[in-house]
């Protein structure tokens, strides 16, 4: 079965809530993070001023598209995100056990009963 | 001696390169581009119907949209500071979007999401989340992006050097899985796609095996080609468990349908033999087919004991294309139900229609009464109608001629309220007593004496399983309207509602809008992610080529067949 990555990495950037903007303005970001093929996800959240990516690093033993955690400095500054103010970590993130598996049997967070029923 | 630019081979008359041209325009547009000309000032004057949320179609920053009535239309308009003001037609009848949103309800959504968001990122926080409105009502699942044709509107196939997405049999299965165990209601129709699902080698086994799986509708979303030339292959099928063939038919004639119109014939035969029912599904562009509505109705009237369904798509406009073309070639529900009643001679009017909601309150009913659960058909109002017509005497009739569909829905509605909280037993009671006051709402005159429409009704209510459904089904024609939308359209009401959903390679589940606008970022991504280079694929499969996948017609061979004259010489025109 074809699985495109294992042990790829999770970098969260706390950044100037300045620099996000606004809410329509982070969508956009996320959007624009996503659309770069080496990031598998993307968050980028208003409230918190944080910007979560999972992405694909040059380590990795796959053969998709990688980048490293320079590159994406280089685009969120683009991005008017002021990169030197962030700070930013950066772990190992499992694919398969944390977002593949998770994904074919995600938790069930409310219970509708059929119509007609008593709540 | 072969002419490059066409792909026709002139000596033998072969064509490959099957519909990579757009066909010529050949309908005049009508005045209807003055919609797109209005000042922001003068749109600023006009009745606000809605408000609602969308994107700019150019950077896709999230901005606020408003609905307005420009005339009989009702219009969609937004800004965007950076690349200024947007106009759209949302839906070309005012009267009818009214009429249409006194369906309005909200659904149950999924209780098992990927996701918990706040919807502050929404559309790109999509896969799907807590907020969803509705359950998966029809699964899409690709299961290759090869196909046979290069059609031109077509963003789906696999163009050559581009990578191959066929997953394997086991990543299907965790995919059949996954939609059957969605909470509240498990997705119980599922729909085979591709590129063209019938080049999977193994199209036979994903069948048996989504059937295993407790799929009650197995639908393959297919040009039929490969069928039409391979019953064998459409028996097997049908062994296997696919229902229905939901088979591309943009018009009855060549111009207009370069796509099948000459294998169409053949497809008709070989699903005869095995007994799957066709759904025509015609892609519906203003100038292009939009002349051929009535006819690809009557064409499905011709061939009612095979042919199930006509279930229109006006155009979505996804992609890059010059914003006159797009503003011509422009269509949406109400547009076509009013191209299909002149084109009918008014045998089907605009208030035959009702929007899928509207059916709401009959499945509730159904849930209540045996307290399990059903279908909730919670779409957005502005999304999908239908009809069904019947044939009898050689007339067409719609069933809103013969049964009050609003007065029934009506009656269920306060049905519903009495029933709501009570116990179970109960509720059965009250539901056999409210389905016997079902016959009042037919009227005995006007119904098709050929068939007991009563009985088959009162059999979709008390027996009330996808058999008894069929049967109704099998008796008439559905003419259903879908319109997807595209970045000019795009409301995310519409797409927060969304009951048709695409299972993922990945385990996420996507509403079809989302998918196919944000392609970027959802289908080709995720797919690619999922596929393999075409070098590596031609290592796993030596014998492959990419142009050994692509169908090349004989014309003048096709056309020499009994089987195409008997198909298109001789259609009775049932709305004479």
């Amino acid at each position: 079965m074809l699985i495109p990555y294992d042990i790829i990495k999770q970098a969260v950037f706390e950044v100037n809530k300045s620099d996000l903007i606004d809410i329509p303005h982070c969508a956009r970001l996320q959007y624009n993070l996503l659309k770069l093929d080496a990031i598998i996800k993307a968050k980028v959240e208003y409230n918190k001023a944080l910007i979560t990516i999972i992405y694909n690093p040059k380590s990795a033993e796959n053969e998709k598209n990688k980048i490293d955690l320079n590159e994406i400095k280089q685009f969120l500054e683009k991005q008017g995100i002021k990169i030197k103010d962030a700070r930013i970590s950066e772990k190992d993130y499992d694919y398969y056990n944390k977002f593949y598996l998770y994904a074919f049997n995600p938790k069930q967070i409310r219970y509708h009963p059929p119509y007609g029923s008593k709540k | 001696m072969k002419s490059k630019k066409e792909g026709h081979n002139l000596i033998d008359n072969t064509i490959n390169g099957i519909n990579d041209k757009k066909p010529e325009t050949i309908i005049e547009p009508d005045s209807e581009l003055k919609y797109y000309n209005r000042t922001i000032e003068e749109i600023k004057k006009m009745p606000e119907v809605d408000k609602t949320s969308t994107i700019c179609p150019e950077c896709k920053l999230i901005i606020s949209g408003t609905l307005y009535k420009d005339e009989d239309n009702v219009m969609i308009m937004k800004q965007c500071p950076e690349h200024g003001l947007f106009i759209e037609k949302y839906w070309e009848d005012y009267d009818l979007y009214m009429k249409m949103k006194k369906y309005n309800y909200f659904g149950r959504g999924i209780d098992k999401p990927n996701y918990i968001n706040n919807g502050q990122n929404c559309h790109f926080d999509c896969g799907i989340c807590n907020r969803h409105k509705s359950h998966t009502g029809l699964a899409n699942v690709v299961i290759t992006n090869r196909c046979h044709l290069s059609c031109w509107y077509c963003f789906f196939y696999a163009k050559s050097g581009d990578p191959i997405y066929e997953p394997s049999l086991e990543q299907f299965d965790k995919l059949f899985i996954n939609l059957r165990n969605q909470k509240p209601i498990p997705a119980n129709a599922l729909q085979l796609t591709g590129g063209e699902p019938t080049m999977h080698p193994r199209i036979i086994e994903i069948v048996k095996m989504a059937k295993s799986r407790g799929f009650d509708q197995i639908q393959l979303n297919t040009t039929g080609i490969n069928l039409g030339f391979n019953e064998d292959l459409a028996v097997n099928l049908r062994k296997a468990g696919v229902n229905t063939l939901y088979m591309s038919f943009d018009g009855v004639s060549k111009r207009a349908n370069p796509k099948n119109h000459w294998e169409i014939p053949f497809i008709l035969k070989s699903a005869r033999k095995a007994n799957i029912g066709i759904v025509l599904v015609p892609t519906v562009i203003r100038t292009i087919n939009d002349n051929e509505l009535g006819g690809m109705i009557n064409f499905g009237l011709n061939n009612l004991d095979i042919i199930r369904a006509v279930n229109f798509q006006p155009v979505s406009l996804v992609g890059r294309m010059p914003k006159k073309q797009r503003q011509i070639q422009r269509i949406t529900i109400p547009g076509t139900i009013k191209k299909i009643e002149e084109q009918t001679n008014g045998y089907i009017s605009k208030e035959d229609w009702f929007s899928v909601p509207c059916l709401g309150d009959i499945t509730k009913f159904l849930e209540s009464a045996t307290n399990s659960y059903k279908y909730d058909l919670s779409i957005h109002f502005a999304c999908g109608t239908g009809t069904y017509l019947f044939l009898d005497n050689n007339k067409a009739i719609p069933i809103t001629r013969f049964v009050d569909v609003a007065g029934l829905v009506e009656y269920l509605k306060e049905v519903n309220k009495e029933l709501d909280g009570k116990p179970a037993i109960y509720r059965k009671a009250l539901a056999l007593k409210a389905t016997g006051k079902i016959p009042r709402f037919i009227n005995k005159e006007k119904q098709p004496k050929s068939i007991n429409v009563l009985n088959l009704l009162l059999s979709i209510f008390t027996k009330n399983t996808f058999n008894s459904l069929s049967k109704f089904q099998m008796k008439s024609l559905f003419l259903g309207i879908m319109h997807f939308q595209d970045e000019y359209t795009y409301d995310i009401k519409r797409v927060e509602k969304c009951d048709i959903h695409y299972a993922m390679p990945d385990g996420e589940i996507l509403p079809f809008c989302t998918f196919n606008v944000f392609p970027e970022i959802y289908r080709d991504k995720i797919q690619n992610q999922y596929s393999r280079p075409q070098e590596e694929w031609m290592k796993l499969h030596p014998e492959w080529t990419y142009s050994k996948d692509k169908y090349i017609r004989n014309v003048k061979k096709l056309e020499e067949t009994g089987e195409y004259k008997n198909t298109y010489e001789n259609l009775k025109d049932y709305f004479k």
